[in-house]
């Protein structure tokens, strides 16, 4: 049964009775159900506004009494179930007086004046989401982490021949990859035939991503509490794009895709040079496997501090997997480009004379040098990145683990 | 005040770049490093052996008074040498040590003195095979 207040007057169903004809019993059972049906219109509000997330359908909820407003809107509102605090449906239990005992959240927790302060939840909201940017930065890194994982998961089952006959009917990695790509094809054919169905998609995906960012893209809370957690995840939700779009510059993306197994494949055949235009004999030099002494992380000049005895680091050290940029299955035209990006001391060499000799210069190829930040991280050591990053990404999967799932948006 | 740490020369020394097929065994360089050690220990300094470093060639580390510093010979045809200061503290800074500038301006006389040397030409690290054209010293004011 839908119902809604219009000044004094409750209006529920069919019945629109004035105060003055009520007892103090049926007056206060009216209140009730007055805060009751606020709680379950701001319900159907908040429901109204997340599916517009999903649509893409822009809504006015920049103030919480336009969620209630909105609510008020919704046609065809469902009451409630009875478990929930928020809800109202005229079946709940009453008490002694046929006052529901059960009904809107304002009916049992009465709001502080600070709930009540914009201003104060602004603050709050501010600090909040500041003090969610380091560790959504750090959840970014985990989730980096967590992608590689499943990613090599994945590669794994795909080249397990085995895979099909231990997964169940349907769920083998290579019925998923054709699943994904009977999905692309439907879905183009579906957008060829339905060209606004892409801007739909994309205007939907555009708001899902600003109400994620945006604390204005999305309804304030009701509390000061509930208004701090949601700038807190808006704050994650910084940090962790912040930090995707920094490993986009540096890496990070390169890692995601799981780019080095790619290379890995691509590394064979002159093909790959030739097509940028080097020479022949280069590019033929370029494919041959890199067999060379790496790229040392830890230069070989570098000397240990005097508390440490001083003198070169050992060999031990530096020649270790944790300080020794050498990947496996690489071409030398691959390393020497990557050893070219990372050391600011390496800029070419000598072509053997097997094809044709000569010299080669990074710059004259168009390579460019990393900044000191991008040396540190391409010229580091997969295992020297895991061992440093372990701090940060164990952070992240901390935050991730502890924070995940509460709270909006 | 402009400091150029990387040179680059043709030499009459013997090529040591050693082939076999397809496969560099072992880089050129060393008969530069080994000459260009000798006359660092002839201006005071106190040279480590050489190492070898693969694809960089053949390196140097060398103490000038406190000073650490550090030599890398590179063939490529021609010859790229960088002579640095290993304090990364001052290469932050962006600032030179004195001794560091005394003996690369002491080196840099040797090397346009001596005969076995050739077109030897001065830059700096970002200028280096990019067609700027090198400076006679490696020191200038601006």
């Amino acid at each position: 049964m839908a119902g809604y207040q219009v000044g004094n007057r409750v209006r529920v169903g069919a019945f629109d009775l004035s105060d003055d004809d009520l007892s103090p019993d049926e007056w206060m059972a009216r209140r009730n159900a007055q805060v009751a049906q606020r709680g379950r219109a701001e319900l159907a509000g908040r429901q109204a506004w997340a599916d517009s997330i999903r649509t893409g359908r822009s809504v006015n909820a920049s103030q919480p009494s336009h969620v209630t407003a909105l609510g008020m809107t919704v046609p065809n509102r469902q009451p409630a179930p009875t478990n929930l605090s928020r809800g109202y449906n005229p079946n709940e239990p009453r008490d002694e007086h046929g006052r529901w005992t059960t009904g809107g959240t304002s009916a049992s927790q009465p709001p502080s004046w600070l709930d009540r302060s914009p201003g104060a939840k602004a603050i709050v909201g501010d600090a909040a989401r500041a003090a969610g940017l380091v560790p959504g930065a750090a959840r970014g890194a985990w989730h980096t982490v967590e992608d590689i994982g499943h990613g090599l998961h994945f590669f794994g089952r795909l080249v397990d021949p085995y895979d099909a006959e231990t997964s169940p009917r349907g769920e083998a990695a290579w019925d998923k990859v054709f699943h994904a790509g009977k999905g692309v094809v439907d879905y183009t054919t579906n957008a060829i035939s339905n060209p606004k169905a892409i801007a739909n998609d994309v205007g939907a995906g555009l708001r899902r991503f600003q109400v994620k960012i945006d604390p204005a893209a999305s309804p304030p809370a009701s509390t000061l509490a509930d208004e701090a957690a949601r700038n807190f995840n808006i704050g994650l939700n910084r940090g962790e794009t912040a930090f995707d779009a920094v490993s986009l510059l540096y890496g990070g993306a390169e890692a995601k895709g799981l780019a080095e197994l790619g290379r890995i494949s691509e590394g064979v055949g002159a093909a790959k040079y030739l097509a940028r235009g080097y020479p022949k004999g280069l590019s033929e030099y370029f494919a041959t496997p890199y067999e060379g002494g790496g790229h040392h992380f830890l230069p070989q000049r570098t000397e240990l501090p005097a508390w440490l005895g001083g003198g070169p680091v050992p060999p031990v050290i530096s020649n270790s997997p944790l300080f020794l940029l050498k990947p496996p299955n690489m071409s030398t035209g691959d390393f020497l480009e990557r050893h070219f990006q990372v050391d600011p001391h390496y800029y070419g060499g000598k072509i053997p004379k097997e094809f044709g000799g000569g010299r080669w210069s990074g710059k004259k190829l168009g390579w460019q040098k990393h900044d000191r930040l991008g040396r540190l991280w391409y010229g580091s050591p997969a295992p020297l990145k895991a061992v440093t990053g372990a701090g940060v990404v164990g952070a992240g999967a901390a935050v991730d683990q502890v924070w995940n799932g509460k709270g909006p948006p | 005040m402009i400091v150029r740490s990387c040179a680059t020369f043709t030499t009459d020394l013997p090529d040591d770049h050693i082939e076999d097929g397809a496969e560099i065994i072992q880089f050129g360089g060393k008969s530069v490093a080994e000459a260009i050690s000798e006359i660092l220990t002839r201006l005071g300094c106190a040279v480590a052996p050489l190492r070898y470093a693969d694809e960089h060639g053949w390196e140097l580390d060398i103490k000038f008074g406190k000073r650490s510093l550090w030599c890398q010979v590179t063939f490529m045809e021609f010859y790229l040498v960088f002579f640095e200061d290993k304090s990364w503290i001052n290469e932050l800074l962006g600032r030179h040590h004195h001794l560091y500038l005394d003996i690369l301006k002491r080196l840099a006389q040797e090397l346009g003195q001596d005969l076995r040397f050739h077109d030897v030409l001065w830059f700096l690290r970002d200028e280096v095979l990019t067609g700027v054209a090198g400076s006679k010293e490696p020191i200038s004011a601006n």
